[in-house]
């Protein structure tokens, strides 16, 4: 049980738990609840049950092709060998679990979008269906449940009645996630093409790519138009921000080195997660009532340090762990330094 | 010649930067949304491509 609970633990990975927390916190704002704990806690509850079933479903069908693609990845207890697969099934059952009660203390309609999601998240992952393995099917189907999902379920917990604009809202955050994920694929296109995972980048290359990132993000941002009462602060902040992803999809369009991509990439969902923020921003700062200067300074603050990060992060790549090299290896071994080889050319 | 600033102080400005909004947003009483701002920042230089 400990073994399961700490594979459990692996299996809440930051890099996704965050945006999937953010669409919660906005489908609350949108309900009417912002700064509200209560529906946010109930959401987040949910989220983290389905994200562990999620994650570990994909883990299990994936184990070969992110031996190749993530060999130092700590946070896959197959990798890593911190977790064995009964460990991940029984994980992934209480996960399952978990966001199910969850989704039932909500409601019906949350409980039926939590088995939708589940659903899917199995068919994507297991065999027969395997859409994982089918091109831009994969891209175009995840979001669904990593977007609608949590968003759902805040909206939901928040208790208010559905409004249309909150379906455009809904639309619009796919479409820019579709955006983000298609991207994904850079880091596992090595492993993906040896092991014959027909992924859309493996399919059609790096421009391809990057056109139909550019594309989804583009419509994305006109989840703007849905928002009732836009703050102008908000409009200007977002339009910059989005201008950003792009100029960074066309720098990662001709981008020739590994690490770069890594780089450009990381940096363009960083901008992707500031968008959701601008998002919380106007609803935040509406449903308090908060006017004039103090406004101008959230929403160009939060722009601009979004901004910084992004561009930082595109020029330098994530900050990275300290490496300590044995003494000895140094003097004997010239082989300490020798970078492995883990690049792959994709057609143009 | 225009000298470039080391990637070291370039984070710790950029750190600086989304430390100040966040107390800032957490000062006029939107707690969650400073939680968010840090959040989406930090969470960038954990490796997230989603």
């Amino acid at each position: 049980m400990i073994g399961t609970l700490r594979v459990y633990w692996l299996l809440l990975r930051p890099a996704l738990l965050i945006p999937l927390a953010m669409f919660a916190a906005l489908g609350a704002a949108a309900a009417g609840h912002p700064e509200e704990l209560s529906p946010l806690l109930r959401a987040l509850l949910v989220v983290a049950g389905f994200l562990v079933a999620a994650v570990a479903v994909n883990d299990l069908s994936d184990e070969a092709v992110d031996r190749i693609n993530l060999p130092d990845d700590t946070r896959r207890p197959l990798i890593s060998g911190a977790g064995t697969r009964p460990q991940m099934l029984a994980a992934a059952v209480l996960g399952a679990g978990l966001a199910l009660g969850a989704a039932a203390m909500i409601g019906p309609a949350c409980l039926a979008l939590v088995v939708a999601g589940l659903v899917l998240a199995t068919v994507y992952s297991l065999a027969p269906f395997r859409l994982a393995k089918r091109g831009v099917v994969a891209p175009l189907l995840l979001p669904l449940g990593f977007v609608g999902v949590p968003f759902g379920c805040g909206l939901l917990a928040a208790g208010a009645p559905v409004h249309g604009w909150q379906l455009g809202l809904l639309g619009g955050l796919y479409l820019g996630f579709v955006g983000r994920i298609l991207l994904k694929d850079f880091r596992d296109v090595r492993g993906d093409a040896l092991l014959g995972k027909r992924t859309f980048l493996v399919r059609r290359g790096r421009a391809a790519t990057c056109a139909l990132s550019a594309a989804c993000w583009l419509a994305g941002s006109l989840a703007l138009l849905a928002v009732p009462g836009l703050r102008p602060d908000v409009v200007v902040g977002y339009l910059t921000l989005t201008g950003l992803a792009l100029v960074l999809l066309r720098r990662l369009a001709g981008s020739t080195a590994p690490r770069s991509d890594e780089a450009l990439i990381l940096a363009i969902a960083t901008v992707g997660r500031g968008l959701v923020l601008l998002l919380l921003a106007q609803f935040t700062l509406t449903g308090r009532m908060i006017d004039g200067a103090q406004s101008l300074v959230v929403v160009t603050g939060c722009t601009v340090a979004i901004g910084f990060v992004a561009i930082s992060i595109a020029r330098h790549g994530p900050r990275l762990h300290h490496l300590t090299v044995p003494g000895e290896r140094i003097s004997s071994t010239s082989r300490a330094f020798t970078p492995r080889k883990r690049s792959f050319t994709l057609p143009d | 010649m225009r000298r470039r600033m080391p990637p070291r102080t370039e984070r710790q400005l950029v750190t600086g930067l989304v430390l100040a909004i966040g107390v800032f947003v957490v000062v006029i009483g939107l707690s969650l949304l400073g939680l968010f701002i840090l959040l989406a920042t930090v969470g960038g230089a954990m490796g997230s491509s989603k």
